[in-house]
């Protein structure tokens, strides 16, 4: 076991990609958190999917794979908000034309242009290819997100909760909304030479998707996918180097087991809870006994009483 | 407050956002036209709300009420005339004390979140820009849901909670940013009769508090029996006034396009629906499958 953990870092290459690996782990880890909460996991699909025509174009003109990438993340989220304003069309519908068709250029540049373009790679992530520009691009990102992460996160869980009561009450949602476009651009970008276009779309879902089933506060839901994307990213790299997979699908299914994992034993424990739910009076029931009693007092016997029915501690008081 | 479904709330210390209280209309409209582009949904609108009332804007779907809340939150275009929300003219940015009540059908009441923390948002654009909630706001959050009825419900998921705690929630959250004027969409809709007296009670109590209370509703009733002044809409204000005086036939007809019955029972008005023939009206059909017989 021992060996099985070290030996991998006695290579540069390994340990460049384990450092890419745990940025861009956090990173999507944390994106998902919000990609989750607004329903926006094809936003994610798309912006990959589009980054494979930027790439290729790029490459045909001589450019560096992030500069074609990056163009072609902005171009599409411009396009995507054109073609959503047109009668009749919702963002879905745009995300589906737009994304599509700049992949699907991004193949017939592959396949008129000769390029030195490592499609595999760039489809479904390359442990070996991962160099030191990509962990400097990664360390960027991650640093520009988490400054971001900490001064916006109020206005951000406010506008992802209710964006109309959120502008009534002073948020910039505008700025939120493209704040939030932007930042999922750039960690998409920031993710292709580790998980691959293929497969960005689900790492910036499921570690939300998992920590959504773990907890119910919002706070500790982005700390639980954080960690669950770097997790996955570690354990993920060390598959790709063992079983000599590409690092995209490693990281995707180790995550994806997690998955399945915390949904099968939340699924069986809301079964029990259910069932021991049925045994005894619902919090409603507890609360419409308790407020016919009058004043204060009337709220804090339901309260005790609502909290000895879920066998949980009696709640904070300030 | 009806004394055996809600508990009571309590606002008489509490530091609502009334001192700033000037000569000024909390509301006033001048001659608006308005709309989402080049759509025009309200025109020669003209309308003054008093600081303290509390108003209630009826109307079909369609009418404007929406637009109207959104016209003073600078939510809508401006084709034509003046909007002033508390002696401030309303252009790009919403004003400030303004709290805002949105429709329970449009509230995501799984996403991950407690009541208090539902509350702290309120004022999240001033709040400091760190991530977490400072000791004295969670303080100040937790008093108000005390205050309004909501006693150690602080941690609660949003879904835990009945229809009109949620309201409550809500109220906290427009209030917690020290607003003066409440706008409320729909706080009637979707809710059972027992949540509708609550939601009204609660209003009426920070009506008696000093607050100015501006909601949109289809519930005529509601209006008649709890709400001082309504504000009828198609467009444009078909009427406005007293309950009594403005909820006539003719007036509705005017608004909503079509005939009802207006019951006068002691002081008390009610709306009721003209039933069409055929729908329980004089040509309605005995119905086999009721034990009386009747279509239903």
């Amino acid at each position: 076991m021992t060996e099985w953990v070290l030996l991998p870092l006695d290579y540069a290459f390994f340990t460049r990609a384990l450092l890419a690996g745990v940025l861009v782990g956090a990173m999507s880890g944390a994106l998902s958190t919000f990609v989750v909460l607004r329903r926006m996991s094809y936003i994610g699909h798309g912006l990959a999917h589009s980054v494979l025509g930027g790439v290729a174009v790029g490459l045909a003109l001589g450019l560096d794979l992030y500069v074609g990438a990056i163009a072609a993340t902005v171009l599409s989220a411009l396009l995507i908000d054109a073609v959503a304003r047109q009668r009749g069309l919702h963002a879905d519908a745009a995300i589906g034309i737009v994304t599509t068709s700049i992949f699907a250029i991004g193949v017939a540049v592959l396949a008129l242009v000769p390029t030195r373009l490592n499609v595999e790679a760039v489809l479904f992530g390359n442990l070996l290819g991962v160099n030191r520009t990509d962990v400097a691009v990664a360390g960027a990102v991650g640093l520009a997100f988490a400054a971001l992460l900490l001064l916006l996160f109020k206005s951000l869980v406010f506008t992802t909760f209710d964006t109309e009561v959120a502008r009534v009450h002073g948020v910039r949602t505008g700025a939120m909304e493209l704040t939030f476009s932007l930042i999922t651009a750039a960690v998409v970008v920031a993710s292709v030479r580790v998980l691959g276009v293929l497969l960005i779309a689900a790492a910036v879902v499921i570690p939300g998707a998992t920590a959504r089933l773990l907890t119910r506060s919002v706070g500790r839901m982005l700390v639980v996918s954080t960690l669950l994307g770097v997790a996955a990213a570690v354990l993920g790299l060390y598959l790709s180097f063992h079983l000599d997979v590409p690092s995209g699908p490693s990281i995707v299914l180790t995550g994806a087991l997690a998955f399945t994992v915390v949904a099968l034993v939340s699924g069986i424990t809301t079964r029990l809870g259910l069932r021991a739910a049925r045994r005894r009076p619902s919090p409603s029931e507890l609360q419409a006994r308790a407020t016919t009693q009058d004043g204060d007092q009337a709220g804090r016997t339901a309260t005790a009483a609502m909290d000895a029915a879920d066998g949980a501690p009696p709640s904070p008081r300030r | 407050m009806s004394a055996t479904t809600a508990p009571p709330i309590d606002l008489g210390s509490l530091e609502l956002g009334l001192e700033s209280a000037a000569s000024t209309p909390a509301i006033a409209l001048e001659d608006v036209a308005a709309g989402y582009g080049r759509r025009r949904v309200l025109s020669g609108l003209s309308l003054t709300v008093e600081r303290g009332e509390l108003v209630g804007i009826v109307g079909p779907s369609g009418s404007g009420k929406s637009t109207l809340l959104r016209l003073l939150t600078a939510g809508a275009d401006l084709h034509r005339g003046r909007v002033e929300v508390l002696g401030a003219s309303v252009r790009r940015r919403p004003p400030a004390r303004v709290g805002y009540v949105p429709q329970l059908d449009n509230v995501e009441r799984e996403f991950p979140i407690d009541v208090l923390e539902v509350v702290l948002l309120g004022d999240a654009a001033s709040s400091r820009r760190l991530p977490w909630f400072t000791r004295a706001e969670r303080a100040r959050a937790g008093e108000l849901l005390d205050r309004l009825g909501l006693v150690g419900l602080h941690r609660r998921r949003l879904a835990d909670l009945s229809g009109g705690q949620q309201q409550r929630a809500f109220v906290a959250r427009a209030l917690y940013r020290r607003s003066e004027l409440l706008l409320l969409d729909e706080p009637t809709s979707g809710v059972d009769p027992t949540t509708r007296l609550d939601v009204l009670e609660v209003l009426a109590e920070l009506h008696r508090a000093g607050l100015t209370v501006l909601l949109t509703t289809h519930d005529l009733n509601a209006v008649a029996a709890h709400l001082p002044r309504v504000v009828c809409l198609h467009g444009r204000i078909t009427a406005d006034g007293r309950p009594e005086r403005v909820l006539t036939p003719e007036v509705l007809e005017a608004t909503y396009g079509g005939r009802m019955q207006v019951l006068h029972d002691g002081g008390r008005v009610v709306v009721v629906d003209a039933a069409p023939v055929g729908l329980g009206g004089p040509g309605r059909q005995p119905d086999p499958w009721r034990e009386d017989g009747l279509a239903s």
